[in-house]
């Protein structure tokens, strides 16, 4: 706060009335301290400014004098349905959106692609340039249209706009690259998988920018994903994948190679309770949960397969490891963005450091917690 | 205990049934040169269906009624070959 000092008097000390600010709380004074207003110092911002204002307000008799910080609590946005959006608050999510994005990192979403109608972005909540047209490896062209829906939901879970009087919100709000790699029934392949994270880095890679990749996705191990994942981490970048839904079966590649490489997060979903959710697979690769059941995001504007299986337009909800990897590739995003010296590995030790641990097995590192990882 | 749900088995295929990749290694010989060598060497009507040139692998369709177990074996005697596979199939896990 502008010239204001909290300082600590020696022992025996005594403080001169005159400068005691009367906003020096009770508290404060139990405990020896005392706010002191510095007349004689500029009133302006700026870290000079503050230095000039601590000596002025040190003296003999004075232990110590700091400026009084101002703290604040970090809040969610006002979309209309963040209410509904209870992994937010499970995850500590408020940190996430005083956390800057900056320019520097890309977040690709491997998915069945984004709503576009006559070439142009349709949905309310995904709209602007920071939501980057990639490759549709499906059609081998560069329209990413989603005819499945699971893409749409999950960019929303990692980058709906926040704070536009519509809808969800998203934890990422930088650049997102989307690129088509499931086709209109969900399904894609161990080629489609290389093809996207190739697309990906090179699109990174050219315009000299920090990568994260979300895979929601997974099937059996493949030289073919190996090799993709070999070559992102050649170039630096982190992938996030999901651990797959059969109920406990081993956990599926590309997320299983986080065993032996060290830019793969493997990504298992708990429900409201922080309890594992049975449709989640387990081993000894899963590294880290996060909510992933009944989880509210976009859905696309114009009818889908998703839509004949029972699922509304524009919003609804859905559950699944696909759920939770977006959360967790959202903040290693913002961790890369706070810190751009980051290796791909180094960002995901700071995740998976960051994670609060949960009681019982199969549960990795623990639950993501955004305050942790970006504090 | 977890979220209860009930899902059907997943009955989904995990391989293409008449598909393979196969990933040339790389070395001084041309590789659209090598890809045509192996076509020649494999049932007639086979197709290149997809060429991701950037990494080097390519997506084969095989006639009907072929082998894929044996073709992928024959793939990876050719000297040429860096490895061949089925063409596994991944899923949305949501």
């Amino acid at each position: 706060v502008e010239g204001l000092v909290v300082r600590k008097q020696r022992a025996g000390g005594g403080e001169r009335a005159a400068t005691v600010s009367a906003t020096t709380p009770r508290g404060l004074a139990l405990l020896g301290l005392s706010v002191v207003a510095t007349p004689l110092v500029e009133r302006a911002s700026g870290r000079a400014a503050v230095e000039r204002t601590v000596r002025a307000a040190r003296a003999d008799d004075v232990e110590w004098a700091e400026p009084v910080l101002l703290d604040s609590i970090s809040r969610l946005p006002a979309d209309p349905l963040v209410s509904e959006q209870w992994a937010l608050d499970a995850i500590d999510g408020g940190a996430a959106f005083d956390s800057a994005a900056g320019t520097s990192v890309l977040l690709a979403v491997l998915d069945s692609g984004m709503p576009i109608e006559g070439g142009m972005r349709s949905h309310q909540e995904l709209q602007g340039d920071r939501f980057i047209l990639g490759r549709d490896v499906v059609s081998n062209d560069d329209d990413p249209a989603d005819d499945h829906g699971h893409g749409t939901h999950v960019l929303g879970i990692a980058a709906a706009t926040a704070d536009n009087s519509a809808g969800v919100a998203g934890l990422w709000q930088g650049r997102v690259l989307v690129v088509k790699v499931f086709d209109s029934l969900g399904a894609g392949s161990s080629v489609a998988f290389a093809d996207g994270v190739t697309a990906a880095v090179e699109f990174a890679r050219t315009r000299g920018l920090r990568l994260v990749i979300n895979y929601s996705g997974g099937g059996p191990d493949s030289e073919t994903k190996k090799t993709a994942v070999e070559f992102a981490r050649a170039n630096g970048a982190l992938i996030v994948a999901a651990a797959g839904n059969n109920f406990g079966s081993p956990i599926e590649f590309p997320a299983a190679y986080s065993a032996t490489h060290d830019n793969v997060v493997a990504v298992g979903a708990v429900d409201r309770r922080k309890a594992l959710a049975d449709f989640c697979n387990v081993g000894p690769e899963l590294n880290i949960v996060a909510p992933g059941v009944d989880i509210i995001s976009t859905l696309p504007n114009y009818f889908v397969t998703l839509n004949a299986e029972g699922k509304q337009t524009k919003f609804d909800r859905m559950e699944g490891t696909s759920q939770a990897t977006p959360y967790v590739a959202a903040i290693a995003a913002l961790i890369w963005a706070q810190q751009l010296a980051l290796s791909a590995s180094q960002v995901r030790r700071k995740l998976l450091g960051s994670a609060v641990a949960l009681p019982g097995a199969n549960t990795g590192s623990g639950m993501l917690n955004a305050q942790r990882a970006l504090s | 205990v977890g979220t209860q749900k009930r899902r059907p088995p997943d009955v989904r295929p995990i391989r293409s049934a008449d598909r393979v990749v196969v990933r040339v290694k790389n070395s001084t010989r041309e590789r659209g040169g090598a890809l045509r060598e192996l076509l020649e060497s494999l049932p007639e009507s086979t197709a290149v269906v997809r060429d991701v040139d950037r990494t080097g692998m390519a997506v084969l369709q095989l006639p009907p009624g072929t082998d894929v177990a044996k073709v992928i074996d024959d793939l990876k005697s050719n000297p040429d070959v860096l490895y061949a596979e089925p063409l596994f199939l991944d899923y949305g896990s949501g």
